[in-house]
């Protein structure tokens, strides 16, 4: 198994060991995706993780343990056993045990009446009032568990939603009375638009409570990838090894980095990512603006920003009249004019603020680039988008005509596309790894294969733009198939370059050819 | 503002006409679910002849979580840290919908009579409270003479 620790904690009330229904597990063997979940159990450079969504995942770590619990104890019901596995954190052993050796207690512990014994109703009763909203009706809808108490089903709607995020089992809304509402009751009264909304909350807060598993960052994108067998990579440590870094891969393929969850973002190293996210973020850039682009008053240090006029300046705050040139006070050089005498004192404020200005120069180039290449993705994903539906729609057309034409013809459109959104992913890293890179020849060589990668993704977008003007809009799906070869070229030319990029690139700073300036 | 739903307006009604002894409770005229409590220290403790101010505040989803409330008196108590919030269960995971604006109070008032030093919020009070119990009880004293009594 895993040899990072478990430090999944969860539910403070649970009594018992910290550990997780990982641990329970008495092998992995049920843990094994079989075939017809069609699940790649990913490795990479000696990591191991499985990529897994809600559903799946909650078949495969829960509905043996309920299987085996109501084998154990007949009478129970599905909710029940439900009930009783939460509760004792998935490990069925502990349940049956627990069961069979002190039942009331087991049971009063979580909320339920004897098994087989539950009598919770939805009733339609006259003249009720409800003692949690306070109105009185003539007639309505109300729900009891075995405690009988009775509270309108609109109230009991707006209790579940409000704690079923949690996860955690939802008691009887009296104070004191710890009956647990079922799960399959929670999606009665909530309408069951999904079932048992209550499983999934908890399986939602069980993964993110767990530090093996993370979710994908992707936007919309739904799956988690758990980690099996970790490399040891050391997060953060400006000295740990690049070529460790954590890069895993959702059911939708898309890959990120586990121990950042971000993007995969080589060829940056994940401390650097997080050096660059936060210089983004800051206002430091902002300040290095004001720095290079305003004076301050000399007397009253209000930032000034100077768009015309002469440059006797006076201070809206403080009404300090003063030189733009060598912020002198304006009495003392009132005389010669147009002379500024005060050179010298001037030219260091001059090269101070040269300096603060080309730096902010150099990070624009260099976020502008990564910027663009992020907005572009997106561009992208529209573009492909339309030639998706143009090629589908054409296809059923094609169909209907009995023309011999199959799927296996454009079947190496959506490998382009990924080709080209992870080289552009690739390309926009390389630009906040070239903002903290010190140069050198290495450095160099780095910057043309940067180049060649830049350049075929262009083209292969280029290609995908034209595509799709208005000129050829009759005959999309012919130009696409004309172009085909040129297509397939290019999206594996950008795969292999950026291959030779990332992985000369790691080469080099793990041989210490590379370094950063941070 | 969206009408005043009819279980805020009964308690508010319930909480004038029937006050709970030691506690006042008035809804503020601009928002109705925002009320000024008072709630007077629990004679034997060392909170005893405070008067302490709080602010409690209904919010949309109430009663279906707890009400917001916070001391406005500065109180040296191991529950209640130096921003007046309150570490106590009914306030969080033990809420009910069943519990009402006065049990809540009463639920104070009791944490007055009985603080809880190993569940802190305020650490640096709570050790006190745990090290030297006699002069944390002193000290409490002192800051409600000095801060809740008034004069």
């Amino acid at each position: 198994m895993s040899d990072i620790e478990s430090d999944f904690e969860y539910e403070d009330d649970f009594e018992g060991s910290e550990d997780g229904l990982y641990e329970s597990e008495d092998d992995s063997q049920s843990l094994v995706p079989t075939q017809e979940d069609n699940y790649l159990r990913g490795e990479y450079n000696n990591l191991e993780y499985y990529p897994w969504t809600i559903k799946p995942f909650i078949r495969y770590n829960f509905q043996d343990k309920i299987a085996s619990v109501r084998n154990h104890i007949p009478l129970a019901t599905v909710d029940e056993a439900l009930i009783l596995l939460q509760y004792k954190k998935w490990q069925p052993d502990e349940v049956i045990n627990a069961y069979f050796d002190k039942p009331q207690e087991l049971l009063n512990a979580c909320g339920l009446p004897a098994i087989g014994t539950s009598n919770n109703q939805f009733e339609t009763v006259k003249k009720f009032e409800c003692s949690i909203c306070c109105e009185k009706f003539r007639t309505t809808r109300v729900y009891s568990l075995t405690c009988k108490h009775k509270y309108c089903l609109d109230c009991y709607m707006r209790y579940i939603q409000s704690s079923i995020q949690s996860g955690n089992l939802i008691k009887c809304m009296s104070t004191k009375c710890s009956y647990v509402v079922p799960h399959s009751d929670i999606d009665k009264i909530i309408g069951n638009k999904e079932e048992n909304q209550l499983l999934l909350a908890h399986a939602r807060a069980f993964i993110d409570a767990s530090s093996k598993f993370k979710w994908c960052p992707s936007t919309d994108c739904q799956g988690f990838t758990e980690i099996i067998k970790s490399n040891g990579y050391e997060s953060d440590l400006d000295s740990s090894d690049i070529s460790k870094v954590p890069i895993v891969s959702c059911v939708d393929r898309h890959e990120f980095c586990f121990n950042c969850n971000y993007e995969n973002h080589l060829p940056c190293p994940c401390w650097i990512v997080k050096l660059w996210i936060k210089k983004c973020q800051d206002d430091s850039e902002t300040a290095n603006w004001i720095e290079a682009n305003t004076h301050s008053c000399p007397k009253c240090d209000s930032s000034i920003e100077k768009n015309g006029g002469c440059n006797h300046m006076t201070c809206k705050k403080c009404s300090h009249q003063f030189c733009w040139i060598c912020l002198g006070s304006w009495k003392e050089h009132n005389r010669d004019y147009f002379k500024c005498n005060k050179f010298k004192e001037s030219k260091s404020i001059e090269e101070r603020k040269n300096k603060s200005k080309l730096s902010l120069q150099r990070y624009l180039h260099f976020y502008k680039r990564f910027a663009i290449h992020e907005s572009s993705m997106k561009g992208d994903l529209r573009t492909l988008a339309i030639i998706h539906e143009i090629t589908r729609m054409y296809m059923e057309k094609r169909k209907n005509q009995e023309q011999n034409l199959s799927w296996n013809d454009i079947q190496f459109l959506p490998d382009a596309i990924r080709g080209l959104i992870v080289g552009r992913k690739t390309l926009k890293w390389t630009y906040c790894f070239a903002y903290y890179l010190s140069k050198s020849n290495f450095a160099q060589i780095f910057e043309s294969n940067q180049d060649f990668l830049n350049k075929t993704v262009e083209d292969l977008s280029e290609l995908f733009e034209k595509l799709i003007s208005k000129d050829n809009k009759d005959n999309v799906v012919d130009i696409i198939l004309k172009e085909k070869n040129k297509i397939i070229n290019l999206s594996e030319l950008i795969m292999t370059r950026k291959r030779t990029l990332v992985s000369g690139t790691i080469l080099n700073v793990q041989q210490d050819l590379l370094r950063f300036e941070a | 503002m969206a009408t005043l739903p009819k279980r805020i307006i009964k308690e508010t009604e319930r909480l004038v006409s029937d006050p709970v002894p030691g506690i006042t409770a008035s809804p503020s005229e601009e928002n109705l679910r925002y009320f000024e409590v008072t709630i007077d220290g629990p004679s034997l403790s060392p909170y005893a002849n405070g008067k302490f101010q709080l602010e409690l505040y209904l919010p949309d989803d109430y009663p279906m979580c707890a009400p917001k409330v916070r001391f406005l008196t500065k109180i040296y108590h191991p529950n209640i840290d130096k921003l007046g919030r309150i570490c106590l269960d009914v306030l969080k995971d033990n809420w009910s919908p069943a519990l009402q604006i006065r049990t809540i109070l009463l639920s104070i008032q009791a944490l007055l009579g009985a603080p809880n030093p190993d569940d802190p919020l305020a650490n640096d009070v709570a050790q006190d409270w745990k090290q030297d119990e006699q002069k944390a009880i002193q000290v409490a004293k002192e800051w409600t003479e000095k801060y809740a009594v008034q004069k």
